[in-house]
Formats: C-alpha cells, sequence, structure tokens
C-alpha cells in the first residue's frame, strides 16, 4: 500500500492507494452469529457492540500479523499465509469457543455467479478470481440474499479449535 | 563630572548586564543527532524503567534511543505501521500508545528487543477527516488511561465521529467513561503537583486565545462540537449544543449562569505568548531542574518554545500565571518528557503546521546550567493586589516604586468565530508596593483588577539586588476569583464584550474599487495552501496597472497579505512580531512605510479585496504578518515598466 496522502502536509486526504492492482473481494464481515442458515448477512460490524471486540494482532515468525476478534464468546485468530504461487493469497481463521458461545458463519464468497467446478474449487463472477477450500469443518451452503450468490461455512461449537483454511487464485 | 562618570559607568554596568544575559546562560539547549535514515517526527516521548527512551512517530514507527542521556544515543526500531501516533506512555514493561482509532499497548514478548503483540486496548470511530488527531495514553496511578480526541475540520471544528472533542477514560480491560467535553485542539494534556489534570488549548473556533484548562468529571471547556453526544447515556453532563449561543460574550460570566461551563485556568495572550499551546510538563525534578519545582512547563509548536506556569487555587479552583520561559528550539513542540538526569527531552514535529524552528522534526534536551536567573518565580492573587515573588533578592530601590508595574486587564470573546480580538483592555492604577522583610516578595495593591481577566503584569526596571536585570519581565495572571478580602469596586462594562471593529479602510487597505475605476487591468487571486503557504509564489503587474488582490483565506488558520517594499518582509514580519498587545487591534500590521498595501486579518474560509495602482518597477514582496507566520509564508510581486502577462 502507498500510504504518502497520510503523510504529506496535514495528511489532508487520509487514504492508502494500492500499490498492485485490484481483485474485490467481500465487503462484508467474515464473520457472523445468524439465526438460521437463511438469515440475511449484516453489511457491517457494530464497533460499539458489547458481542464484538477487534483485540489487536501479534506479529508471527515471519513478521506476518495474525489478528484477533472477539465475537460471542468466540476467540477468532485471522491471517495470510505463505504464498503458494503468484496472485494467490491464502487465509488461515482459527475458531476457539468457551462453553456459553454459539455458532458461527463464515463467509467464504460473494457474487452474481458462484460456479461449482469439478476440481472442487469455485470461480466467482465468471471466474474472475478462483476459491479454494484447503480445511474446513463442514461443507460450505450455497444461498441467494439480494440477488448475489453466497457461499456460506457453518462452524459449530465444539471444543476443540476450528481451523479454516481457503486460497484464492486470480 | 565625576556624577557623570559614576551615571556612565552605570549604563555601562546595566547594557553589560543586558548584552550579556541570555536564557542560554541558565538552560542550555542540546540537540540530540538523529540518524539521516530516521524521520523523527516526533509524536509521544515516554522514558522506559530501564532508562530507553521511546519515541513514538508520525509516520507510525516508534524508535528506542539507547543511552538517551548521552551525547549520541544508538536508535532502534521498536513497531511500525502506526496510524499517526501521537503520544507514547510506558507501565510495567509495555509501551502505550494513542493512534487515531485505539490505544494500543506494544510488548515484546520474545526479548528481541521489537514489538511483536500490538494488543488493541480499546478503539473508537473515525470519520475519516485528517484533523481526527488523537492524544495520550496518560495513566493514572491506578492503570487506568487518559485520552484526549481532537475536532475534526470541515472549515470549522465538528465532532463528526462519537466522542470527538472529549476527554476520555479507558481500563486496562477496555472500560471507556466519558469524562469532559468542550475541547477543540486538545493536543497536550497532563497532571499538576496534586494530581490534577490540565489540558492545552489552541486559538480557534469558540477559543479566543491560547490557554489551560483544569478538567474535572462534567466539565464543559468551551468548543461545543463535543456535546453532540452529551445526550449519550454515559455522558458525565446534560448541557445541550443549542444551549450556547453563537455570541456568547464572555465566558467566565457565562459560567456563573450555565453549569459544567469551565472558565480556562491560565490564559496564554495569542503571538505573545506562544500561538499553539501543546505539551503540559510539571516540574517533579523537585529543584533538580532548577528554581520552579512544582510548576507546570507548557510547549508551543508554532513559537517553538516553552513557557512557565504558576498555579494556585483560589476559591477551590485553580488559577494562575504564564511567564516566558525558553525559545530558540529547533522545530514546532509538541512533547516534553522528563529524562532520568532531569533533563527535559523535547521532540518536535513541523509538517503541516510551520514553525518558527526551521527544522522539519527534532529532539532536543533542556539542560539547567545551575545557575539561578532572576525571574518573576509566582504571582499570587492577595487582597486587592498581587504579591510577586521573585527567584533571588530585589533591590529596595527600584522594586518598591510604583511605576515600576505597568498593569492592564482585558479578556477574549467567546463566540463562534476562530480566536478573538483582544476587547475590554484597560489599565489598572498600583498605588502601593510593599518589598517584603526578605526582600524575596513585592505586595502590590492595585485598583481596578476585574475578575475572570487576564492581568498583563509588566515589571519594568527592577533589579535583583546584585543589579542584574530580569531575564523576562512580564507574567499574565488570570483572575477567575479575587483573593479573599478584595474589595470589589464597581464593576465597569462587566458583561460587555465589545467586538473590535474589523480593521479600518485606509489608503493601504481600498477594499472597495475605486470609483474612477472602470474595471481592474488585473486581478490577482489568491488563496493558501496547508502548512503556512500562499498558492502563488509570485504574480508580475506592469507600472500603472490597476490591480485587484483577492485573498481568499481557505486554511484553518487566521492570515492576511501584505505587499511590502523590496526585501522588506522581514522586517515588517518583525515589527508586526513586536507589536504586542496593539498588535491585536492593528490586524498585526506595523505602522511603517514599507507596508505599502494590506488587507485585514482574515478569519478562516472568508476572503477580502484589496485595489491598488501598481507602484514604481521592482520586486515587491507580500507576506502574512500574523505573528510567526512571515518567515515562510510570503511571494513576490513583480512589477515590470511594460505590459506583461499575468497568471
Amino acid at each position: 500500500m502507498d500510504a504518502t496522502l497520510l503523510r504529506h502536509s496535514r495528511g489532508e486526504d487520509q487514504t492508502l492507494t494500492p500499490l498492485g492492482g485490484e481483485v474485490p473481494l467481500l465487503s462484508r464481515p467474515l464473520l457472523a452469529q445468524l439465526a438460521s442458515s437463511q438469515s440475511a448477512w449484516p453489511d457491517s460490524v457494530d464497533m460499539e457492540s458489547d458481542t464484538f471486540r477487534y483485540a489487536g494482532y501479534q506479529l508471527n515468525s515471519v513478521g506476518v500479523p495474525v489478528f484477533e476478534y472477539h465475537l460471542n464468546g468466540a476467540r477468532l485468530q485471522d491471517h495470510i499465509g505463505q504464498k503458494l504461487e503468484e496472485r494467490s493469497l491464502t487465509r488461515n481463521i482459527t475458531v476457539d469457543f468457551d462453553q456459553s458461545a454459539s455458532s458461527l458463519y463464515c463467509l467464504l464468497a460473494e457474487g452474481k455467479s458462484i460456479e461449482h467446478l469439478p476440481d472442487g474449487s469455485y470461480g466467482v463472477d465468471d471466474f474472475r478470481y478462483y476459491l479454494t477450500i484447503n480445511d474446513a469443518p463442514a461443507s460450505p451452503i450455497e444461498r441467494q440474499q439480494n440477488g448475489q450468490t453466497q457461499l456460506l461455512l457453518p462452524i459449530a461449537t465444539q471444543a476443540d479449535p476450528t481451523n479454516i483454511s481457503y486460497t484464492i487464485t486470480w | 563630572m565625576r556624577k557623570l562618570l559614576l551615571s556612565f559607568l552605570l549604563i555601562c554596568i546595566s547594557l553589560g548586564w543586558l548584552q550579556a544575559q541570555s536564557e542560554d546562560d541558565y538552560y542550555r539547549i542540546e540537540t540530540i543527532p538523529i540518524p539521516d535514515s530516521i524521520v523523527l517526527e516526533v509524536g509521544g516521548l515516554a522514558f522506559s524503567d530501564d532508562g530507553q527512551l521511546g519515541v513514538s512517530t508520525r509516520r507510525g514507527e516508534v524508535w528506542l534511543l539507547d543511552k538517551p542521556t548521552s551525547d549520541r544515543p544508538t536508535f532502534s526500531r521498536f513497531a511500525h505501521g502506526l496510524h499517526e501516533p501521537l503520544g507514547l506512555a510506558y507501565r510495567k514493561g509495555a509501551f502505550y500508545t494513542t493512534q487515531r482509532a485505539e490505544i494500543t499497548k506494544l510488548t515484546d514478548t520474545n526479548q528481541d528487543g521489537k514489538a511483536d503483540r500490538y494488543q488493541s486496548v480499546y478503539s473508537w470511530p473515525l470519520s475519516g477527516n485528517y484533523h481526527e488527531y488523537s492524544y495520550g495514553p496518560l495513566f493514572l496511578p491506578n492503570g487506568d488511561m487518559l485520552v484526549t480526541l481532537n475536532l475534526a475540520w470541515i472549515g470549522y471544528g465538528e465532532s463528526l465521529a462519537k466522542w470527538r472533542g472529549w476527554l476520555l477514560r479507558i481500563t486496562e480491560d477496555g472500560n471507556m467513561t466519558p469524562i469532559a467535553t468542550g475541547l477543540r485542539s486538545p493536543a497536550g494534556f497532563g497532571f499538576d503537583m496534586n494530581g490534577e489534570v490540565f489540558y492545552g488549548e489552541n486559538q480557534g473556533d469558540w477559543i479566543g486565545s491560547g490557554r489551560i484548562t483544569h478538567l474535572e468529571k462534567g466539565d464543559f471547556a468551551g468548543n461545543p462540537a463535543g456535546l453532540n453526544w452529551s445526550q449519550e447515556p454515559n455522558s458525565p453532563l446534560g448541557l445541550e449544543r443549542e444551549m450556547i449561543p453563537d455570541s456568547v460574550g464572555l465566558m467566565h460570566e457565562f459560567a456563573k449562569n450555565v453549569s459544567s461551563v469551565k472558565p480556562p485556568t491560565v490564559w496564554f495572550p495569542h503571538t505573545i505568548m506562544g500561538i499553539s499551546t501543546s505539551d503540559i510538563l510539571t516540574d517533579t525534578t523537585k529543584g533538580g531542574f532548577g528554581p520552579f519545582a512544582g510548576q507546570m512547563f507548557v510547549g508551543d509548536q508554532g513559537h517553538s518554545k516553552v513557557m512557565r506556569v504558576f498555579l494556585e487555587e483560589i476559591n477551590g479552583e485553580y488559577q494562575g500565571a504564564c511567564f516566558p520561559f525558553r525559545e530558540g528550539f529547533s522545530s514546532g513542540i509538541l512533547r516534553m518528557r522528563w529524562g532520568p538526569d532531569d533533563n527535559m527531552y523535547v521532540g518536535m514535529t513541523s509538517r503541516g503546521w510551520r514553525s518558527t524552528g526551521p527544522e522539519p522534526y527534532g529532539l532536543q534536551r533542556l539542560v539547567w546550567t545551575g545557575k539561578t536567573p532572576f525571574e518573576i518565580k509566582a504571582i499570587r492573587a492577595v487582597a486587592n493586589g498581587f504579591e510577586l515573588e521573585f527567584t533571588m533578592p530585589v533591590d529596595e530601590t527600584t522594586a518598591s516604586q510604583i511605576s515600576s508595574y505597568p498593569i492592564t486587564n482585558f479578556i477574549y470573546s467567546y463566540h463562534r468565530k476562530y480566536g478573538s480580538p483582544i476587547i475590554n483592555q484597560q489599565a489598572c492604577i498600583v498605588h502601593h508596593a510593599e518589598v517584603s522583610a526578605d526582600r524575596m516578595k513585592v505586595r502590590l495593591h492595585v485598583d481596578g483588577l476585574r475578575e475572570g481577566y487576564i492581568h498583563e503584569i509588566k515589571v519594568d526596571g527592577v533589579r535583583s539586588a546584585s543589579g542584574q536585570p530580569l531575564l523576562h519581565d512580564v507574567g499574565y495572571y488570570t483572575l477567575n476569583h479575587f483573593a479573599e478580602g478584595t474589595e470589589v469596586a464597581a464593576p465597569i462594562a462587566q458583561n460587555e464584550s465589545s467586538e473590535a471593529q474589523d480593521c479600518e479602510a485606509s489608503e493601504k487597505r481600498v477594499t472597495e474599487m475605486p470609483e474612477d475605476w472602470d474595471e481592474p487591468d488585473v486581478v490577482i487571486t489568491v488563496g493558501t495552501e496547508p502548512g503556512l503557504k500562499y498558492d502563488l509564489a509570485d504574480f508580475t503587474v506592469a507600472e500603472g496597472a490597476k490591480v485587484q488582490i483577492t485573498f481568499n483565506n481557505n486554511d484553518d488558520m487566521l492570515h492576511n497579505l501584505v505587499v511590502t517594499e523590496p526585501d522588506a518582509a522581514d522586517q515588517v514580519g518583525e515589527a508586526a512580531m513586536q507589536l504586542g498587545l496593539a498588535g491585536d487591534v492593528q490586524g498585526y500590521v506595523p505602522v511603517t512605510d514599507e507596508v505599502l498595501f494590506h488587507t485585514c486579518i482574515l478569519q478562516p474560509e472568508t476572503s477580502e479585496s484589496i485595489y491598488f495602482v501598481a507602484p514604481s518597477p521592482g520586486d515587491y514582496e507580500f507576506v502574512c504578518t500574523f505573528p510567526g507566520h512571515y518567515k515562510v509564508m510570503r511571494g513576490k510581486m513583480y512589477v515590470t515598466s511594460q505590459e506583461t502577462a499575468v497568471r
């Protein structure tokens, strides 16, 4: 990211600019608690709510930040893993539930179209990018919301940490 | 003849003192060298328990200085990737910093000298406006933290996101309690010796001049924008924004009738005692830093200097006096902290807001040389007057003359407008000056004291017992309450705020197009750019051309535009600095032949056009003479002998 505009003069334009090309992904929160698998996905996170808290990040051994959130009694860790090939990113999420926590869903992708390919991967929005699930606690659910197709992953409450990993390639 | 010689000798001695004495004799500025590869735009300073100095920077880094008290400390980067962290603190093995949107705890968990844990203690929303600076944290003894949140700037100060304009208290586990509001630009705050919280405020909309204010739970310090959130369930005050009219009058009178309103504890008259108060640091060195133990130091970003404050409690509320202390730092002072060596470490930046010190950033330390300056140590309110305490015994003859103490009082308007002229100025009469038995104090009996007013107390010609003149001969006492026993004279225009007139039209300031012009030959439009700049470096007009200059002040501070004779901008700018209390009335335009044409001082987002006939050919200058601006905010007006195209 180019942070020049934050640091030029008074920093009037408080924006960052991507140094490379842009691949728009989700514009909604990654995780949410839904009443049912058909409930609408929220547009944003209520930063002031008691149920959500951003806790910061820890730099791992290679200096990559592992972000931590708390949502409804679940502790989430989220980081970008080692790059397997150019034009790809792997995201790793770990969910730890405490006893009182309730089940969550993870939103993997959203687009006008999501096509399930024979090799098990998904092509999003006319193959603008591909999504491959590496590790998941359950099978994903496809559903519609406001004319958009969404790919959801249910995460049931359990004692052991749940690992989710997926790779996007463009 | 003998008498003449003696006088001559005395004059020589006096002159000798005048020439020999400087602030540097008593307090020496040392520069800490910064490696060329580091842009150390200081946002925060904090010493760790093991004597390292942490420095957070506006570029989002935290640097650790090893052996910071030595001539050449070594630098290592502790943290990076932060969003303009404008404060730093250290507690129990961790640094805490305030980014724009959160307090962050930085911990080195693997002991490699670099932070690897960036823990969000508490976060708050931002609108994205550049002016949403966040400052702190300041640790309370129990481990709770205080932060202050700057207003956004959208042509005026506004609270676009929750708790902007507030002082907040936050526990280590992230519980937040709003404490006080009315803050506009609260870049510096600190404790006094009693652990009470004071914050420094800059001149701006609703804020007539720089000042410090004692903040307690439920206080409202003056700028109404933060009241956007006063009806939230956890707000400690119920004051509504609509209850503050656009032109209030005098703040101390308003405060008598409207609860929660907190008048300033000490005013810092604008341009005379600085232009942008920043950090607050109380002298806890118990004498290690000289004779001012227990007093407060206040930094000034724009004037690159440190001022001094004496506080006392009258009627259970704080008030007191400010004094000049030390100028000449290298850049704009944002932070001051005590080192383990009892020296004052001063962190600076002038990006975006230029300072008298010309460097873009810097780190210096202020060292007491061990010599005691002859200074007014304290001014106390006493019945029907003031008591002045000095740092050394005074000469009885000069100190007992009433003519040695010219006292003037004045105040600023409390209104929506940006800044305020000096209003209701009156001279006081000193009718008796009584020197104490130990000659350390002088008690002044004064007529004309006014409650709520700033009292300029000059000490003119008083010598120490050894014949030394004062290093600084003035103090500004904010008399919020009379001392017990003061007999109140009939109030004089107490509740009227006679707004000063806009500066008057003259032949140097013609704001209507002359009737004998059909139209101007040339129209020059000049705006501003951030960082004290005009948006036009130069323009060219022909001799005798009918010129209209429209100065559009689209900046967020006060400016004017003064056209001067060739190579006279420095001289005119310096003369404007020397105007003192009178500068305000004159729009900071000195009366001199070097000034050819000028605008008034313009509020932000206002403009003015002036009309004149271009003088004989030459390279003229135009400059902003608002004190502190002239060194950088200027351009050239080239006048040619033939018609030349202009921009």
